[in-house]
């Protein structure tokens, strides 16, 4: 159990700055927006200024008035954007495959692998303190 | 049940979306961006260098491991363990 709750921790971490990101952002969004699966913080409308569910919607427009560094590199990184959502739209369910891919599976695997070798690190002092 | 939990999946999607928006209007990149930089180019990063990380820890205590002294409670090795512990 204590070692569950050790791999879970860069999880929960990781969730708490979100939502702390999320909630700071919330109280400088003037204008949220409300869609048939649920309500959404930001605004689903078009603005240059700002992105917003339309960059969400429509990616060319983001790509359009909102890039700022990306623009020398879209022959590398579109291929591998949109390859990434093709995936996700070919297993039927993009929402729960969002979900389980990235939001669940990857950080878990993340999270496992940051841990583990901190384990191991303790393994090999212990080692050593006996040896030496 | 199956409702409930497409709900949640929902809901869970949404949030997460919203905060690579946010991510996005708070660092003033795009969200094309944000995206590109987080699924394409930090995670994958993260992952290849962690998963190293771990091969090599691994193959060190092997290493300290085969050293140990075979006879328990005899203080002295055939081979001092120290030289392959790093």
């Amino acid at each position: 159990m204590k070692k569950l709750s050790l791999y879970l921790l860069p999880l929960l971490l990781a969730f708490s700055a979100m939502v702390a990101v999320n909630e700071y952002a919330r109280g400088t969004i003037r204008e949220s927006s409300v869609s048939p699966k649920g309500h959404r913080m930001n605004p689903s409308v078009a603005t240059p200024d700002a992105c917003t569910w339309n960059c969400y919607n429509d990616t060319g427009y983001c790509k359009r008035h909102h890039v700022k560094w990306a623009g020398d590199y879209f022959a590398f990184i579109d291929p591998l954007y949109f390859g990434m959502i093709r995936a996700l739209l070919a297993t039927g369910e993009y929402g729960m495959a969002n979900v389980l891919f990235l939001v669940v599976l990857w950080p878990l695997l993340m999270s496992y692998l940051l841990v583990k070798p901190l384990l191991i690190q303790f393994q090999i002092r212990r080692l050593r303190k006996r040896h030496g | 049940m199956v409702k409930m939990l497409s709900y949640l999946v929902e809901c869970v999607f949404i949030y997460c979306t919203d905060f690579m928006i946010n991510l996005a209007n708070l660092t003033g990149l795009s969200y094309y961006e944000v995206n590109a930089l987080v699924f394409l180019l930090a995670w994958p990063a993260l992952t290849a260098g962690l998963l190293l990380l771990l091969i090599v820890q691994q193959q060190r205590l092997r290493k300290a491991r085969q050293y140990r002294c075979l006879v328990p409670g005899k203080t002295s090795c055939l081979v001092d363990p120290r030289r392959y512990l790093l």
